[in-house]
């Protein structure tokens, strides 16, 4: 029995439990849909916004709306199989931790990856995106935002008591990654000093890689100048480095404050 | 081969400041079936977590078929079946998808069906989990616990909650785990369920092993008891001289319990006083301590010293 082959029993079994769930499963597999197609069908699509065409921005926007809903479904996951108690009969079986783990994030993470296809396909034939410029720039920088986003839920589930602290949790998080990301407003409309944190948010730096991944332009200097497939990635070196520090602060919270068990009174 | 399926040495563990397990040690040979007895807190639960390798000792070892638990998992993980005390199921899954899902990462697994007919819940394949009864997630819970042909199977309260028929039911399933040569160890606070099951047994109380062995001496630590009710006399009235240890004499209203170590003799004395006073000794009886009698008694000691 591999390593892989129960990481993916999990995959199974997660993808299984999600769709018996329903009120569950609409808002993990639609929400996001809805969401990305009401940014995507604004008027804006002709006007740039910030030197970037309005469809593309929108499309980035609505790929982009898939990890804060990842977040959600993760954190979710973990507090409910933690509080009933399901954790503690997996842990009891064959199955190693790790396994455990990989299978909840492989799990969220294919289904943002089904949604980011529906919804890249969508733009395309409706809003006249462009294929993006760098694929693999797009592909780096999609599984960055699922890795930020597990990490995270992983990491704040230790302070999150039951199912509905989670949900309640996940709402700011959604808030702050739709409003303080670059992905529905720009950052330079935000009062000055709210700019320079919310250019620190999780989602931000995947955003801004999302949208050179796209256009095949480095957005941070002000001609946005066009960069080749190699340099993209090195002026997308900065928001790498946010994004791997937001990974290593949710895996130093997830050491100190991850539990198995619910807390006892 | 290792003869010793469990080891248990000096172990401890606590939560925080609470020592919940002080100090405790036992073996239990491969076939064998060893009973964990204790009230409600007397850390049964505590040291099957250890053992089942949930957490490493706070002081102390523990060895399962030789192996550290929490050390070497990936040699023992997959011979020990668990029954928990309290864990919970996927509510939504039918019960044959429950043990499909388990299964997979399974090495050597039963075949469902025969997971679910060892616990006699075949017919309930269908049903989500959900909407079993209580008797019945049990069940389930011990069909996952077998479906790896385990070596050494952990049951921590599997009959608490059950009918008197779904109780024998899983008694007969752990009789037939035995037969096939597995190891178990079981906690409970029935005490019928020990005496039915086990070969040894422990009792617990306070995270400490306060009486151990196989069940006749266990029982046999304790005095015989003759019993008998009669109105209007007091303890001091028997021909019994006072200030003998192998004998006490409890009084409760008109009932009286004499727990000895001389029950012919003792008996013998009381009946020829009886006699010579032409009195009636009410519901007289004779009789060996019942497990129930030494638990509670274990349990006023230790409370009184505590
Ligand atoms: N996770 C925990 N945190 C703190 N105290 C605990 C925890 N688990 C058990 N205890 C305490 O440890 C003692 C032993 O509990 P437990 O092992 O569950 O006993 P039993 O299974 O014999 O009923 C109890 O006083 C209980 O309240
Ligand atoms: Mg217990």
């Amino acid at each position: 029995m591999s390593w892989l082959s129960m990481v993916w029993a999990q995959t199974r079994l997660n993808q299984t439990v999600l769709l018996r769930m329903r009120g569950m499963a609409f808002s993990v597999l639609l929400l996001p849909l809805f969401l990305a197609f009401s940014f995507t069908s604004g008027p804006q699509a002709e006007i740039a916004i910030d030197g970037v065409p309005g469809s593309v921005f929108a499309a980035v926007g609505a790929i982009a709306v898939v990890f804060p809903f990842s977040y959600m479904t993760i954190a979710t996951s973990i507090v409910v199989r933690r509080e009933e108690r399901i954790y503690k009969r997996l842990r009891g079986t064959a199955l190693p931790t790790s396994a455990i783990f990989a299978g909840d994030v492989l799990h969220a993470t294919l289904i943002g990856a089904a949604q980011a296809l529906v919804i890249l396909a969508y733009t395309m034939v409706a809003a006249d995106v462009p294929l993006p410029a760098n694929i693999p720039l797009l592909l780096v920088a999609f599984v960055l935002g699922a890795a930020v986003f597990a990490a995270l839920a992983i990491g704040t589930a230790g302070f999150i008591p039951n199912y509905e602290v989670a949900q309640i949790v996940a709402l700011p998080v959604l808030l702050l990654s739709m409003f303080g990301s670059g992905m529905v407003i720009p950052l330079h409309v935000l009062p000055e000093e709210l700019q320079r944190p919310a250019e620190l948010l999780p989602l931000t730096p995947i955003v801004s890689m999302l949208r050179t991944a796209f256009l095949g332009r480095d957005f941070s200097q002000d001609a946005a100048p066009q960069v080749g497939l190699f340099e993209a990635f090195q002026v997308s070196a900065a928001s790498l480095g946010i994004a791997l520090v937001w990974i290593g602060l949710s895996m130093w919270s997830t050491r100190k404050y991850f539990r198995w068990d619910p807390r006892r009174a | 081969m290792n003869e010793t399926a469990i080891e248990v040495r000096n172990l401890h563990q606590s939560y925080g400041d609470f020592e919940a397990v002080r100090g405790i040690g036992f073996e239990v040979a491969r076939g064998e079936l060893y009973a964990l007895l204790g009230t409600n807190g007397a850390g049964k639960t505590t040291t099957l977590d250890v053992l089942e390798g949930y957490h490493p000792p706070t002081k102390g070892e523990v060895r399962i078929l030789g192996h550290d638990p929490v050390a070497e998992r990936d040699a023992v993980r997959h011979r020990m079946g668990i029954v928990l005390q309290e864990a919970g199921f996927y509510k939504d899954l039918t019960v044959g998808e429950t043990v499909a899902a388990w299964r997979r990462w399974t090495r050597d697994a039963l075949e469902t069906r025969e997971a679910l007919g060892k616990v006699g819940l075949e017919h309930r394949e269908k049903v989500r989990v959900g909407q079993l009864s209580g008797g019945e997630r049990r069940r389930l819970d011990l069909a996952l616990a077998v479906l790896g042909r385990p070596e050494v199977l952990f049951l921590d309260e599997p009959t608490t909650g059950l009918d008197p028929e779904a109780r024998r039911n899983v008694w007969e399933l752990i009789r037939g785990m035995l037969a096939d040569g597995v190891t178990v160890l079981l906690t409970t606070h029935y005490l019928d369920e020990a005496e039915q099951l086990a070969q040894r047994l422990a009792i617990m109380h306070q995270g400490r092993i306060v009486t151990e062995g196989v069940l006749a001496d266990v029982l046999a630590s304790r005095g015989t008891r003759i019993t008998f009710r009669l109105p209007g006399f007091a303890g001091s009235d028997l021909p019994y001289a006072p200030g003998l240890a192998r004998r006490s004499v409890v009084v409760n209203g008109d009932a009286f319990t004499v727990e000895t170590d001389e029950p012919q003799e003792d008996l013998r004395l009381l009946l020829d006083w009886a006699h010579g006073r032409r009195l009636e000794l009410g519901g007289l009886e004779v009789r060996r301590p019942t497990l129930e009698e030494v638990f509670l008694d274990v349990a006023q000691t230790e409370g009184v010293a505590a």
